[in-house]
């Protein structure tokens, strides 16, 4: 026993010792926290696109692939997966299972079960194709549009199984695209607008007021639009696209979407402005979405009495103007 | 195992070096008074000052990406002067040329890094316009302020437009605006630029604007700034030591001696340390302190052994210096060769700043040997009056008191619940200790209070900015040009949206920022261009035509010349420990998930970056050099008691004031840093040197044939009231550290207090109860076997 405890206790030092050199050299300091999930919605992100197909499915895609669902009016978002990574330029949905989305690289995604899967639609592009795809937009029934870059303009009638090339491949972006029955207004670069009056099969120039870019346009009715573009460019025609008339807008900021409410003109571009007017050739008022803020916005829908936005934030505007930024 | 034979031959040796200095004393004093008068020369030369660079272990990989890149980059001297108006915004005339002000003048500032003054009044800052001709890129204010209302109107527009400077440079609210600058690690002078930047922004401050600076140059310019102070506390901590021994001891001996002790010492190691060419960083001086109490308690326990001889009836004062010296010469050498074990392994730890504390550290403790063990028995011996008391205030008879209680805990039943005691305390601790910090504990520096105008400016700065702490890492590609390929800047772009969702990171920059930018700016400010280039040959040309509107270097903060490196800048709100923990493993992480990305992540630079490297050094070496002082210490004892056991003993004083100590910090906040470092590895060594005295003389008592209990009484009478006298002077004084404005100090001065109370409480409390209870074969198995009585025998021996 006694020399058990003799031995033990001359064990006993070295013993220590050597446990403590152990964790010395072998125990390495280590971050406590994981790492955080990031947020669905993140300051860095940019949406170019929003859909809103029901007052509660708020739907955004932008840049970098990234795809954005709220099913609950923007209280909670979820992020969704889709094959590709290029930036997504504009979203269209016929309601809240079936939507397509468009952007760089002539990707065209689309879904039939709210964006669960997305899949790219393939053979749209022809080869060596790389442009960049700009705007989509749905028209009724089946119809929808797409524009883009090297004169493109693409059309469909049954909700996007098959698709037709309506322009010729040239140097020139179209921007955006409106509908009223077989009358197609494009617009892009430089001011210029294309009028179609039979669907989409012939195409004549229309005089353009400007030579500065137009990013979109939009119709209340067969015969009254407004163009919005940069440098603060509003436009007008009241004989549904055949002349344009350049009006005041009251900034010289760029303007990236124009919508109709149904009783007012609204548009939106750089610098966290937003305009409106409730006959447009009238003055605009222009003021920021909220104070402080700079942020661009490309995206608008009006949706009953309420707007959204999206750009550089992602928000809702209600009837009193009061803005509910998502994050 | 000891036999009286084998320890005869050392002990005679130690008689007759005993002998032959009590009786050549006056060439003993002779020769030490020159070593002292040439070491004090040597002395009074060295500088007091702060390198940062010595903080840093040049091998870790960290520190090497930091040296290779800090001078582009930034490096952890960075400077951020925020200028902040009450009223308003920063866009008037009078507030935006302070920042022109403030931003010409720091050019002037010694050692300053002058590429890398950024601010809104830099010609860096650009405002970039696509127009009618081209791309248009002009120093946002520079060389001109704005005057009129339109031209400032004009720069608001163009601030809120870029994304480089509106939230970076210029604050979110628009209510302050960021001036950083850097430093030449090499020319950098805390003092200068400490003193240089206050002239500055005292010359803008007021009419509204308030300035407020951070970074580590201005941090150690603070620390320098109450250099006075903390030498005049020093003063008073000096005075009060001095009052407090001699009210104890009643006698001069007891006062000045060991005063005497100290100061020889500190001398010679400073002598010393200004030969080896150290410097003396100035929050180092709490080591010194530390090591001088060493110094006054080695000397005290010289004397009150001196006049217990002398009570004893020793015939005259060289004979009762003779028998001090030669009875506490064990026990006294133990304790200074264990203190300097303890210290040396400090050498392995590879960060400079501690390589040169472990040496200086140990050539002073080494010095004690000397100051204390022989200079103060020396000394003593020349006494002529020994049994007068110096005033009539006697406080021994309450020494008394509480030794005597001292004794009786060990020799009643109360010694179980001492020894359970302390096995819970020590438990308990144990397990609290865990919670010890490494790296800084709390936001803002640790160094100063938290209400200090250094920290209230950090956070101020922190709030408004995205953070004032920086980590760069870097994107190395394999070949020139590298970075330009889409996947690299798309890694870089990925990495920085990853890195901006942790907590505690509040921004990012690197050239995948400024591409989208240009990009966007190129297509007539379309934002739905506003993306890096889809091919090598674009980003190329952007990258182009962005510097060549550019003067030469300007984008070097951003990317080399070659493109084959670039920097990821990150802004920490605080460089807490775990702030910096989380961010290296996160970034770790995002290496880990990304496999086959074409470019390599080297970690990391600036002060985040060195603060990571120094942090993960730390926390290991420091319990390996515990480790390391433990084998030292049993080594030390083993030899001294031919026993391991022996060893096995000392380590329960070590290893309690250990795990005290570190949850000490624990709950005050207080975390294990580069400057905690030193002082913390000299507490290993320092918790045991009480519990040698007393043992050693419970044992020597045993040998002379007294009983256990009339052993204790007489060690703890004797020995213990030394170590009262010292413990309770010492800590006394400390404890006046705490109104040092240095945080760093005041806290230090608690933790040395906590250090010497708890190794005086544990040798007169806990020593002697474990004595009786287990029983030590060192120090029972002599007894009976070589017993020469008190004094006489031994000197007899000795003379």
């Amino acid at each position: 026993m006694r020399r058990l405890g003799r031995v033990l206790s001359s064990i006993m030092p070295f013993a220590i010792i050597g446990g403590l050199l152990y964790a010395g050299i072998f125990v390495k300091p280590k971050a406590t926290g994981d790492s955080v999930e990031p947020p669905v919605l993140q300051p860095r992100d940019a949406f170019y696109g929003i859909a809103v197909p029901d007052d509660k499915v708020i739907w955004a895609v932008g840049r970098g692939g990234k795809v954005v669902r709220s099913e609950d009016a923007g209280a909670h978002w979820i992020s969704q997966k889709t094959p590709s990574r290029q930036s997504l330029q504009s979203l269209i949905a016929w309601d809240a299972r079936r939507a397509f989305a468009v952007g760089n690289q002539m990707t065209v995604l689309h879904t039939e079960d709210g964006g669960k899967k997305w899949s790219a639609l393939a053979g749209f592009a022809q080869a060596g194709e790389v442009q960049k795809l700009i705007r989509a937009r749905s028209g009724a029934g089946g119809n929808a549009w797409i524009v883009g870059e090297m004169g493109s303009i693409f059309a469909t009638a049954d909700y996007g199984q098959t698709w037709v090339r309506l322009g010729k491949r040239e140097d020139l972006a179209w921007n955006d695209i409106a509908a009223h029955g077989a009358w197609l207004t494009v617009v892009g670069e430089f001011g210029h607008i294309r009028l179609s009056e039979d669907g989409g099969a012939n195409w004549k120039e229309v005089a353009s007021p400007v030579k500065s870019s137009l990013c979109a346009v939009m119709y209340r009715d067969e015969r009254n639009g407004v163009a919005v573009g940069l440098e603060g460019v509003i436009l007008v025609t009241k004989d549904g696209g055949r002349t344009w008339s350049k009006v005041a807008s009251g900034t010289a900021e760029h303007l990236y979407d124009v919508a109709w409410t149904g009783q007012r003109w609204v548009a939106v571009g750089d610098q966290g402005l937003i305009l409106t007017a409730e006959d447009p050739s009238d003055a605009w008022l222009v003021r920021s979405i909220s104070e402080r803020s700079y942020a661009w916005h490309t995206g608008l829908v009006s949706r009953g009495d309420r707007l959204y936005v999206a750009g550089a934030t992602l928000a809702m505007i209600d009837s009193k103007n009061k803005v509910q930024t998502f994050k | 195992m000891t036999s009286p034979e084998l320890s005869k031959a050392p002990e005679s040796k130690v008689a007759r070096f005993v002998r032959f200095c009590i009786r050549q004393r006056l060439a003993v004093v002779l020769v030490m008074g020159v070593l002292t008068a040439v070491f004090a020369l040597l002395a009074v030369q060295i500088e007091i000052k702060t390198v940062f660079d010595d903080q840093l272990p040049q091998n870790h990989p960290y520190i090497k990406v930091n040296d290779q890149f800090k001078q582009t980059f930034g490096s952890s001297n960075m400077v951020s002067i925020m200028l902040e108006v009450k009223d308003g915004d920063i866009f008037q005339p009078s507030v935006l040329k302070k920042i022109q002000k403030v931003t010409q003048e720091l050019q002037l500032v010694d050692g300053v890094n002058q590429f890398q003054i950024i601010s809104l009044a830099a010609k860096k800052l650009k405002e970039i316009r696509a127009s009618t001709e081209g791309i248009d890129i002009k120093p946002l204010m520079w060389p001109k302020v704005p005057k009129t209302q339109g031209e400032i109107d004009k720069l608001k527009d163009a601030v809120l437009r870029n994304p480089l400077v509106y939230g970076t440079y210029v604050s979110a609210d628009l209510k302050a605006a960021l001036v950083t600058v850097d430093f030449y690690d090499n020319e950098i002078n805390y003092k200068k630029i400490y003193d240089q930047i206050g002239a500055i922004t005292r010359s803008v401050a007021g009419d509204g604007v308030t300035v407020r600076v951070v970074g580590e140059p201005i941090l150690y310019g603070w620390v320098r700034h109450y250099l006075p102070e903390t030498g005049r506390i020093f003063l008073v901590t000096l005075v009060a030591l001095i009052a407090l021994l001699f009210l104890t001891a009643r006698t001069w001996r007891g006062t000045l001696l060991p005063l005497l002790a100290g100061v020889v010492s500190s001398i010679w190691a400073l002598g010393a340390a200004r030969l080896l060419g150290f410097h003396l960083d100035p929050l180092v001086i709490v080591v010194a302190f530390l090591i001088t109490a060493r110094a006054i308690s080695h000397s005290v326990q010289l004397v009150t052994h001196y006049d217990d001889e002398l009570a004893a009836g020793a015939e005259n004062s060289a004979a009762a210096a003779t028998a001090a010296m030669y009875a506490l010469f064990k026990p006294g050498m133990l304790g200074v060769v264990a203190d300097a074990g303890c210290m040396i392994v400090v050498i392995l730890t590879p960060i400079p700043l501690l390589q040169k504390v472990a040496m200086i550290g140990t050539v002073w403790v080494l010095t004690i040997a000397i100051s204390a063990v022989v200079l103060t028995p020396v000394l003593l011996s020349w006494i002529k009056r020994p049994n007068q008391f110096a005033h009539p205030i006697n406080v021994r008879p309450m020494m008394e008191r509480l030794l005597g209680g001292c004794v009786r805990i060990a020799s009643t039943r109360m010694r179980y619940v001492v020894v359970a005691a302390t096995a819970v305390i020590f438990v308990v601790s144990g397990i609290y200790a865990f919670k010890l910090k490494v790296g800084d504990a709390n936001p803002g520096s640790p160094i100063l209070w938290g209400d200090s105008t250094y920290n209230q400016d950090a956070a101020a700065i922190n709030q408004r900015f995205q953070g004032a702490d920086r980590m760069f890492v870097v994107f190395s590609g394999d070949k020139t040009d590298a970075l330009k390929e889409p996947a690299a800047l798309q890694s870089m772009a990925a990495f920085q949206a990853y890195m901006e969702n942790q907590p505690g990171v509040g921004g990012t920059l690197s050239m995948a920022d400024i591409v989208p930018i240009m990009n966007r700016i190129l297509h007539e400010g379309n934002p739905r261009y506003e993306e890096l280039g889809t091919s090598f040959v674009e980003n190329g040309e952007i990258m182009y035509l962005f510097t060549s509107g550019t003067d030469p270097g300007d984008i070097d903060r951003l990317v080399d010349p070659q493109y084959k490196n670039a920097s990821v800048t990150i802004l920490f709100r605080d460089h807490q420990g775990e702030t910096i923990r989380s961010a290296i493993s996160h970034v770790e992480d995002f290496v880990a998930a990304h496999p086959d990305s074409t470019v390599k992540i080297r970690l990391a630079g600036g002060l985040i970056g060195v603060l990571a490297a120094v942090n993960e050094i730390i926390l290991s070496k420091q319990i390996e050099s515990i480790a390391l002082a433990l084998l030292v210490l049993v080594l030390c004892c083993a030899v001294a008691y031919r026993s391991l056991a022996a060893g096995l003993f000392f380590m329960v004083p070590v290893l309690l004031s250990n795990t005290l100590t570190f949850s000490f910090m624990a709950w005050k906040g207080i975390g294990m840093n580069i400057n905690t470092l030193p002082i913390a590895a000299l507490g290993i060594g320092l918790g045991v040197d009480y519990s040698f005295y007393v043992v050693d003389e419970i044992r020597e008592e045993l040998r002379r044939g007294e009983p256990l209990f009339k052993a204790i009484e007489l060690s703890l009478m004797s020995a213990g009231r030394g170590v009262l006298i010292t413990a309770a002077t010492l800590i006394t004084s400390v404890v006046i550290w705490y109104l040092s404005s240095i945080r760093f100090q005041a806290e230090m001065g608690i933790l040395m207090a906590l250090w010497l109370f708890i190794s005086a409480a544990t040798s007169l409390l806990v020593m002697p109860a474990l004595v009786v209870l287990l029983k030590p074969k060192f120090i029972f198995e002599s007894v009976g076997k070589s017993g020469p009585s008190r004094n006489t025998a031994m000197l007899q021996e000795a003379m």
